[in-house]
This record gives structure tokens, sequence and C-alpha cells, in this order.
């Protein structure tokens, strides 16, 4: 029963209930999960993470396309940065698993290249010969040397996914590679330890010292974005047959490169302010600041994509909300 | 084993009109004796037709058209390898390949994949094309995503092209006898 005793308590009450609905309300509103594969690294994970409110957050998985599609997040819009363009066919059974529309636009690309000294003799080498003058897995002595990028780059990583294990692939019986694509690539990236193959820590600076002082037959695994930094130090080397220039990367001859995407997960059932600021951080995820040349994304070792893909994309990604 | 061609053969013994018409002129016996003669060596080529064994290099993978190998590409850079050829079954007397999962794509298969397709639909067209490049499309499906992958595929190309799935669950428990194997496999 209200009394003159006991009313400015129900009025706290009150107070304390509208605000606590109120701030319920913004929290959902701007709920939208981001995903970032972990093959993309933690440096791709890092540089989203400005994108980040206190109420938006930042999941890495190994397969942040399947957290995405997942029906278990219900209402709340997912933006999942993926290291492949996933095909139409995918698209179409994510949205119908996460009873969403999905939409996926290119963002970036990323490569690795491998690099000899400045004036040192041209080569080309081939994945399986690399493979079997690098691997842990052939007993037979090598003539080369093989520096690394540093542990958990991207560069690295795409160098033992791409590199390494199509080297492995092609050069080993069947029987003896891992069926788990996990452990293959932990197994086919498994290198000498007979000081044939070292390791960097640091970044360009480390290349352009090794440089100075390697023999002729030295390889240095550096990403495509660091080329520039190194300057004339290096020269790239043509993988299979190919060099990682920017037309081959683009239109995927080149094999140790690949694109990554933005997967836009849009639950039918979400509410209008979700929906907004699932936009208007698909905008910012895109704008130039973001993926643009010396964006916020340059440290996660992007190619950037020519600034017609980059409209393209915007176009279609912000289509989608229409 | 019986092929159309066979059959045509001996449809065409069935009639022989052409040797009858060029004997009209001759003795009774002497048209008897070449409508025998004629008939004995028709049936015995036929005979030789028949009973020739399928030939296994016919079918072997360096023997099919350019446009079967593309097709096979697509599946081999998935993962899956030809592990088996059988030749000379059902009344066709065709090949089945059998494609067995060697490995779980990467997502460099899969980007392979992509494009070795996309340069097949850019390569072949007709009936027949299409019908092994949406097979390679399914196989290519069921590979990018989903609880289940290809544990193996038996296809055929001829009369036309067809193909038989054995999926798998991706996280499938071990059978009691893997779980055996496992369990009793010493830890390096």
């Amino acid at each position: 029963m209200m009394t003159a005793r006991n009313r400015p308590f129900l009025h706290l009450a009150a107070c304390a209930a509208l605000s606590l609905f109120f701030a319920a309300k913004a929290v959902a509103a701007t709920d939208v999960l981001i995903m970032t594969d972990r093959e993309l690294g933690e440096p791709m994970a890092r540089a989203v993470a400005p994108l980040r409110s206190a109420t938006h957050s930042v999941d890495t998985g190994i397969r942040a396309a399947e957290a995405a599609c997942a029906p278990m997040a219900g209402a709340r819009p997912r933006l999942a940065l993926l290291a492949r363009v996933p095909s139409q066919a995918e698209v179409e059974l994510c949205a119908g698993n996460a009873r969403a529309d999905a939409v996926a636009v290119p963002i970036a690309r990323q490569a690795v290249a491998l690099v000899r000294p400045a004036g040192t003799p041209v080569v080309a080498v081939n994945t399986t010969e690399l493979f079997r003058a690098f691997t842990a897995h052939d007993p037979a002595p090598t003539t080369g040397t093989l520096l690394l990028a540093p542990t958990g780059s991207i560069a690295q990583r795409m160098f033992d996914g791409r590199v390494m294990e199509s080297g492995c692939v092609a050069g080993l019986p069947a029987a003896k590679l891992p069926f788990d694509r996990a452990e293959r690539r932990d197994f086919c990236a498994k290198t000498r330890a007979d000081g044939s193959v070292s390791q960097r820590s640091g970044g360009a600076a480390d290349v352009v010292a090794w440089a100075r002082s390697a023999k002729p037959g030295a390889l240095a695994v550096v990403s495509v974005a660091e080329l520039p930094t190194i300057g004339d130090a290096v020269a790239p080397v043509a993988l299979d047959g190919v060099l990682p220039l920017a037309v081959d990367i683009a239109e995927g001859r080149y094999l140790a490169s690949r694109q990554v995407a933005l997967l836009i997960v849009l639950p039918t059932d979400t509410d209008k302010a979700r929906r907004d600021a699932a936009r208007k951080t698909v905008f910012n995820l895109l704008a130039e600041a973001s993926i643009g040349p010396s964006g916020s994304l340059e440290p996660a070792d992007i190619v950037v994509l020519s600034p017609a893909e980059r409209v393209a994309s915007r176009t279609r990604a912000l289509g989608f909300f229409e | 084993m019986i092929r159309p061609a066979h059959l045509l053969i001996l449809a065409a013994l069935a009639f022989p009109t052409q040797a009858r018409a060029a004997d009209q002129d001759a003795g009774w016996l002497d048209r008897s004796m070449d409508m025998a003669r004629s008939a004995g060596a028709s049936i015995s080529g036929a005979w030789r037709d028949l009973t020739a064994p399928v030939l296994p290099s016919d079918h072997l993978p360096s023997s099919l058209s350019e446009d079967d190998r593309r097709f096979f590409a697509v599946l081999e850079v998935l993962g899956l390898q030809l592990a088996e050829v059988t030749i000379g079954k059902g009344w066709t007397g065709g090949a089945t390949y059998r494609f067995v999962s060697a490995r779980e794509p990467s997502d460099v298969d899969l980007d392979q994949a992509e494009r070795r397709y996309t340069a097949y639909l850019a390569a072949a067209s007709g009936f027949r094309a299409r019908a092994k490049q949406k097979i390679a499309r399914q196989a290519l499906d069921t590979a990018l995503g989903g609880g289940f992958t290809i544990a193996a595929m038996e296809i055929t190309l001829s009369p036309w092209p067809d193909a038989a799935y054995q999926l798998t669950a991706r996280n499938r428990p071990p059978e009691l006898g893997e779980r055996r194997i496992i369990e009793n496999t010493p830890k390096k």
C-alpha cells in the first residue's frame, strides 16, 4: 500500500527500473558482433578493434563464418572478417541457417612474397622444390637458406598455409599427409632444424639487415605489404612462375595471395536500432580510413583493393541495408 | 558383354538383303552356299567383336578426353583422389571412377577448385559437359561448408554422367574398431 512514508522509495525504485530499461535498450541497440577468422591472425583482430564500442564485441574463432552463420546468436547482426570470399552457395546456406539476410564483399587482399637479396642471381622457385629444400620431412641436405617471417605474423601464416602446404601436398604421397587440415598445415610447416632456416623477430629493418649479409641462394619470407618499406634491398622471386605483381594478385594467379572478405549477416527479426548500428559499423569498416591506402587495416598487412573495387564493395554492402 | 553396337550387327545379320540381290542369277545350291558362307563370316566377325575384351587402357585417366580431365581436375584439387576404376560393368561396358577423400580441403584447395571450376565452365559446353559441371559444382558446394564431407564419390561418365556420393559427418565419433586402434596407439 502506498503511504506518505514509503512514497520516496517507490519513486526511487521506479527511476531505477526506468534507468535499467533504457540502459538495456541502449546496449541492445548497438549489439553488433564482429568476428575475425583466426586465419587472419591477431593483427587483423587488433586492426578492427577501434570499431569496437563498449557494447560491440570482437571474437576470434578458427571458423568465423560458421560462428556468424550459427542460429544461436539470435537477432544480433554479425560481421565476420574472413580469409577468403565465400561462394554464393555458402552465403545462401549461411542466410538459411541463421534465418538472416547475408552478403559477402571483398575488402582487401593479402599476399606473401619470397625475396632474394638485391644483386644476387635471379632465381625462380616452385612450391614443391621449396618444400623439399626446407622441410623437416626431407632428410637430404640443402644448400639454400631461408629467413622466415615472425611467428604468428600474417606473412608466416600464409607462407605455411599457401606455400609449404601446397608443396607438401604435391610432393608427398597422400598416405603420409594428415587428413585434418589444421594438422596437415602444422605437419607441412615444420622446417629443418639444421640451421638453414632461421626466423626474424622484427620488421622490415631485419630484412634489410639480412639482405646486406645474405649469400646467393638465400631467400626470405615477407608480406607483399612490407615490400615498399624494405625498398631496393631485396628483389621478389617468381613462385611457380608468377611474380607477386598487383595484376597477378588481383586475378588470383599468384598462389601465395588471398582475398579478405566481410560477411554481413543480418537476422530477419533484428530491430531497427541494431540494423542501424550494423550499417554504421559496416560504413566505418569500408571507409577509406579503414580499407584505403594508409587506412587502419594497414597493420594487418593488407594490399588495398583498387579504387573501383573499393567503391563496388561499399556500394554492394551499403545497398544490402537499403 | 553386349553393347548397342553388337545389337546393331546382329540386327543387320537378320536381314541379308544385299547378298540376296547380288545373287539373283546363281543356282539355288550356289546361292545357298554363298549365303551360308556370308552368314558364317558375319557371325564369326560379330562373335569376335562380342567376345573381344574391353581394353582397360581406354578408360584410364591418360586416355580420357580433355573435357573429362578438366572435370576430374576440379575433384582432385578438392582432395578427392582417384582410387579405383571399374571397367566393363553394366550393359554399356563403361567405366566407374571411384574417388576417395585423401585430405580435407584447405582454403588454398577451395580457392583453386573455384578457379578450375570457372575455367572448366568457360572451356566446355554441351549437355554432357553441363551434367559434369553440375556434379563438380555439387562436390565443391559440399566441400565448402556444412556438417558433412565427401568421403568417397563414384562417377560414371557413360552413357550419361552420373555420381554417387558417400558423405561423412565432419565430427562423427569413431567406430568401435577405430576407437580401439586410437586407444591402443602409443602416444608420441
